[in-house]
């Protein structure tokens, strides 16, 4: 694409301070504070859980009630020198309907400040990148769902913009699209921008990032690597599961090991421990294998995947939500994936949380 | 990796506006103003030469008062603006353009613009097509009416703007019920008033933009209807167009629209 009409900012960043959004008596988003550098990152969270909210917020489509968002820099509703670098990609699979593809995303590159040419042929590479080169003089209208997102995530990448908003980028797209959407995912946070999606569908995450950021009951409950909040969640005991010989005499000697608090033998060749030491418990089952010469067949941890971690962090969030507890929910999340606010977002968050106090007496 | 800079409020506006009238020459709404405008002008023309005691200039001030000032003139912009910003939230593609650096003003301006020349536009080919129409068969006439007729293009060209404004802002204020706010509005503040007894039908812009085109009074007891002179008549029409359009950009511009159907 061109690099004509360009103009250089801020680095790209998504930064929110104690934001709270509701819907009348529904709370949308409570007190999310996170800071989001270059990369991909998966924002998960089952139905409802303030996903979209957090993504129209960032996308400058709604304003937060309490606390602040910014991208690179700078609040997004209705600021054109924010929205110019934002690109975003809606869940709701609404299109006009009336148009055909290229002139749909050309007709988007205009409102981005591009002439004619340059946005006809921006609009061209686009759509060529996302699979849709022999469609795109066809109207969006008979296009299938798979082609429609297609089409919609082709108008949030034309113009170029440093953060990517998906909403829920891979709903309805068979394996062949979701392959093409996922390298072009790829290659923008490669090309250094913020890429944030949304998604419920735990496997999405995993193969496209590591950075994750968890939301439940409109709380983020998690922010980070997902080996890192794994490491960090001590008090969620460790599960490894062993396909051996003889799973009796492996569980036998794995008793007296330190951090082993449980172990179940789901049958006579596989048993699965639970243990609050993994390191010093895959150690202890080695030495055992060799000392014991068990012949091993395999050795993984069910909470190795995005699925388990996801569930745990949930449940707890809902146990606590609507209580006191919220602030504990807030404090089970590692403080080392908390943002470290400068002093403007500290004063902003100072003044949110005062605001709230207001509010609440 | 760097996004163009903010286009200006003319390009935005220009892009806006090349959108929406694209959208509306693609859908239906172009067709059915078409034909409304064509049978607005094909009744008056077939009353004019079938009957042999209507006399032209009469034929062609009824065709005016009933087929453009009480039909076209409403119709026309509630087909082109009353959707332009409501049709967009409720069918959830409002993002697509609140997402882009062009800005909320330009939105709003850039919908009314489509809006208002597609309406004028067709005003304007439907008065000059009447004119011709029922003076084809007195060529004089043809000539020495023609500045009548501009005349009272003029002030439905005028009234139109308004109503655009005013469909824009309905659209606007309450998205989810804009079709039938503006037609209420258009139907009982407009229409209704533009009949309403004496100094009552002050309140309808219709009403005022009949006495900018020196139309004759009708409707309840039309000889106390106050005389207004075309210039507070015309001041009066486009301060309240303004006043519409500004309303419809503040919306706009503070609202979230929150989508109700996600």
């Amino acid at each position: 694409m061109s690099e004509k009409k360009k103009t250089k900012g801020t680095e790209p960043s998504v930064r929110a301070v104690g934001l709270s959004k509701w819907y009348g008596k529904v709370t949308a988003l409570q007190d999310v504070s996170l800071h989001l550098s270059p990369g991909i990152w998966g924002l998960l969270g089952p139905n409802g859980s303030g996903k979209t909210t957090f993504l129209r917020l960032a996308a400058g489509q709604i304003k937060p009630n309490l606390g602040e968002i910014q991208v690179c820099g700078v609040n997004p509703f209705a600021r054109p020198e924010a929205l110019r670098r934002i690109g975003l990609c809606p869940e709701a699979d609404a299109m006009y309907d009336e148009l055909t593809a290229h002139e749909f995303v050309t007709a988007m590159a205009r409102l981005s400040g591009y002439d004619k040419s340059e946005a006809a042929d921006r609009a061209k590479d686009a759509l060529v990148a996302f699979g849709l080169k022999d469609a795109m003089e066809r109207k969006v209208g008979g296009y299938s769902r798979g082609m429609r997102q297609r089409a919609k995530l082709a108008q949030s990448i034309v113009h170029d913009p440093d953060v990517l908003l998906l909403d829920e980028p891979l709903t309805g797209t068979d394996p062949t699209s979701r392959a093409v959407i996922l390298n072009q995912v790829r290659q923008r946070a490669d090309d250094g921008a913020v890429v944030l999606f949304s998604t419920h569908v735990l496997h999405e995450v995993e193969a496209l990032t590591e950075q994750v950021l968890l939301i439940a009951r409109g709380q983020l409950v998690a922010h980070g690597q997902v080996h890192e909040i794994r490491a960090l969640l001590e008090e969620h005991p460790h599960h490894i599961r062993v396909e051996c010989e003889d799973a009796r005499r492996l569980g036998a000697q794995l008793l007296a090991v330190e951090g082993v608090v449980g172990m179940r033998f789901l049958n006579a060749h596989c048993v699965e421990f639970e243990t609050r030491d993994p390191d010093s418990t895959y150690a202890a089952i080695a030495n055992v294998c060799v000392e014991q010469d068990l012949d091993l067949s395999s050795m993984t941890s069910p909470d190795a995947t995005l699925e388990a971690l996801f569930h745990y962090l949930v449940e707890h969030s809902t146990r606590g939500a609507g209580t006191g507890a919220d602030a504990a929910v807030g404090s089970a999340v590692p403080s080392a994936f908390r943002p470290k606010p400068d002093a403007r977002a500290a004063k902003a968050s100072a003044k949110a949380s005062a605001k709230s106090k207001g509010a609440n007496s | 990796m760097s996004a163009p800079s903010v286009p200006s409020l003319g390009v935005g506006i220009a892009a806006v506006f090349r959108l929406q009238l694209l959208r509306i020459w693609r859908g239906n709404k172009l067709r059915l103003g078409i034909i409304s405008t064509v049978m607005a002008i094909a009744a008056v023309g077939i009353t004019r030469y079938t009957s042999d005691t209507v006399v032209p200039s009469e034929a062609m001030e009824k065709g005016f008062t009933w087929g453009f000032f009480r039909m076209l003139v409403f119709l026309l912009p509630f087909l082109f603006t009353s959707g332009a910003i409501a049709e967009e939230v409720e069918n959830r593609t409002f993002p697509f353009l609140t997402a882009r650096p062009v800005g909320r003003f330009a939105i709003t301006t850039g919908k009314f613009a489509a809006g208002t020349l597609l309406s004028i536009g067709l005003l304007i080919i439907g008065a000059v097509l009447l004119h011709v129409i029922i003076y084809a068969a007195t060529p004089t006439a043809l000539f020495e009416q023609a500045a009548q007729t501009t005349k009272v293009t003029g002030a439905l060209v005028l009234v139109a703007i308004f109503y655009c404004a005013v469909c824009t802002m309905w659209g606007a204020l309450v998205p989810e019920a804009a079709g039938i706010v503006a037609a209420l509005y258009l139907a009982v503040v407009e229409f209704g008033g533009s009949l309403m007894p004496g100094v009552f039908r002050v309140v309808s812009m219709n009403f005022h933009a009949q006495e900018v085109a020196g139309m004759p009074k009708t409707g309840l007891m039309s000889t106390y209807a106050p005389d207004i002179s075309p210039a507070i008549g015309s001041a009066l029409i486009a301060f309240v167009t303004v006043a519409s359009l500004t309303i419809a950009a503040i919306v706009v511009q503070v609202s979230e629209y929150r989508f109700s159907k996600a």
